[in-house]
């Protein structure tokens, strides 16, 4: 997955858990930037009555670097309050949620927006209301019109909604967690089987959604929108995090006492980075540290396990790539640096020398109206990884690259093996639940709990 | 160490530390504030420094007795003390 579940520590504290980030250039407000991070995996949407919520124990944290460097300049701050309006009742709600201040809605979650740059924090609004969770046709009757009420523009101009979405990641768990299979090519796999369609395993479950919209030159190190695309100055660099107190102790009547600075549990900017491509041991650590901090992971891009791992999964399919022995200069370059200038045709994301694992965004580079799924690798420089969009096949783009399609970048002496421009999971986003939007938030409507449907009955 | 749990034990090590404190002459709030701005480790911003010293709960941890080093949890702040004796009345309190 994405990042759902993919380290020891936070596999165990899912409130905390980031599953996916995104950011890329607005379709619809092309002056703006949006970041999309997404929190707690794989919700059942039935599993009430204590359904799915934000942590008000947790500092969720959108940072932006800038400036050709590795550390944030910037960062938005959520931080979430919930309210109960009615404590002697087990219930969620006690009658249709028919608005966001409805008295029918029991359990309610309101939140705060930071800004904290270059060390300066300013309240840029709280107390903003989060839509609920979906329930069903009589509990949450109008859904979509509750969660567009919960869009707020906060009075500094940025836009910001938090609260369920539908899950848009689209994965072959199942198969892929299966000895690495992937079933369009399973009939070659070292335990083979006849060769079929991928299986979305995210399917038909839900996310907690913190959504992001910016002015371009809110985020620039120069307060300007860019227009080159060659120019450093049009490069962002975006990660995500949560946090939770050094301190936690649990008193014997039921309350918590937390204390302490903020420490990291767990962080994303590259999809896969930490699920595929830290092993386990590290992962953890992985999830404390900041970006800035990534140079004792660089090993793990230089060699990456999974690429050792598919000539062995996959016999006589990857030749040449077995063969590789070099310090895989490409995905040190996707993945931790930006590609610089002169690698793709009118396209860098270059962030300077200092390895960081960081979604990196050429803000100059406009939206298309035409996206590929493959973005760079299809020719589309609106997409990852440049930035990330939800429609974009993180998962072939990524197994393309690190079956060596992206080699001849750096190295042109290197002849990628045929399959290695072939890889799929089987999954596109045409597998999700419910298309995305056009608009902001842009991830889809939640999935009912109403309508939820066990998996094995899918 | 009879029937200790840890939850009594950082609820002791609490009071040895609030004990300590005043032994090193850091029982004001001014001292505090500026203990912290000594030896913090915190990002916050000294705007929550002080205040919270008289109305949450301190947490004392003593990560490596041996060494004397004790860090102290206030709010969202973090003081890490190098101090033996602070170290050694803590673990004391924890055997009684």
């Amino acid at each position: 997955m994405s990042s759902h579940r993919e380290a020891p520590g936070v596999s165990k504290d899912p409130v905390a858990d980031n599953t996916d980030l995104y950011a890329f250039v607005s379709p619809d407000r092309p002056d703006t930037v949006t970041i999309i991070a997404n929190y707690i995996p794989l919700q059942f949407p039935a599993g009430g009555p204590n359904f799915f919520e934000f942590g008000d124990d947790v500092a969720y944290d959108i940072h932006v670097s800038n400036g050709r460097r590795s550390d944030a300049q910037l960062t938005y701050r959520f931080r979430f309050q919930t309210s109960l309006r009615n404590d002697a009742t087990f219930l969620y709600n006690t009658g249709p949620i028919d608005s966001l201040t409805s008295t029918s809605w029991n359990r309610r979650q309101f939140y705060s927006v930071t800004r904290i740059h270059k060390g300066k924090e300013s309240l840029l609004a709280q107390g903003l209301a989060c839509p609920p969770v979906n329930i069903g046709p009589r509990s949450t009757p109008s859904y979509a019109s509750l969660a567009d009420a919960a869009v707020h523009t906060v009075r500094s101009g940025e836009v910001v909604f938090a609260g369920q979405r539908n899950e848009g990641f689209f994965v072959d768990l199942g198969s892929i967690f299966d000895l690495g299979t992937l079933r369009p090519f399973e009939n070659l796999h070292l335990i083979p089987s006849a060769a079929a369609t991928g299986v979305d395993g995210t399917r038909g479950f839900n996310v907690h959604t913190i959504a992001l919209q910016v002015k371009i030159k809110r985020l620039t190190s120069d307060g300007t929108a860019p227009t080159d695309p060659a120019s450093g100055r049009s490069v962002i660099g975006v990660w995500a995090s949560a946090s939770r107190r050094a301190a936690t102790l649990l008193e014997s009547d039921g309350d918590v006492v937390e204390s302490g600075p903020w420490r990291q549990v767990s962080r994303l900017g590259n999809p896969l980075f930490n699920e595929v491509i830290v092993p386990m041991a590290d992962k953890d650590g992985w999830n404390a540290v900041p970006p800035s901090a990534d140079s004792r992971f660089v090993k793990y891009v230089a060699h990456p396990e999974l690429a050792g791992l598919l000539p062995v999964l996959y016999p006589g399919v990857f030749p040449n790539l077995a063969a590789y022995s070099k310090d895989r200069a490409d995905l040190e370059a996707i993945l931790l640096t930006g590609i610089p200038n002169g690698i793709v045709g009118g396209f860098q994301n270059f962030t300077g020398p200092a390895p960081a694992d960081m979604l990196r965004l050429n803000v100059a580079i406009p939206s298309t109206e035409t996206p590929n799924r493959f973005g760079i690798l299809g020719g589309d420089l609106a997409g990852f990884p440049n930035g990330r969009r939800p429609q974009d096949d993180v998962v072939a783009i990524e197994l393309r690259a690190i079956a060596g399609a992206t080699i001849p970048l750096v190295d042109p002496s290197f002849t990628p093996d045929g399959a290695a421009s072939l890889l799929t999971d089987g999954t596109t986003e045409s597998d999700n639940s419910s298309p995305f939007l056009a608009s902001f938030p842009y991830l889809s409507t939640p999935v009912a709990g109403y309508d939820s449907i066990p998996p094995d009955e899918a | 160490m009879a029937d200790f749990s840890r939850r009594e034990f950082l609820r002791k090590g609490s009071i040895g530390v609030a004990a300590g404190v005043a032994a090193l002459g850091l029982g004001t709030e001014g001292g505090i504030a500026r203990a912290a701005t000594r030896a913090t480790k915190t990002n916050d911003p000294p705007a929550e420094h002080g205040e919270a010293i008289t109305s949450e709960p301190i947490v004392a941890y003593v990560r490596r007795g041996a060494s004397g080093e004790v860090t102290v949890m206030a709010g969202s702040r973090e003081v890490v003390h190098m101090d033996p004796d602070l170290a050694r009345r803590i673990i004391r309190a924890s055997k009684h």
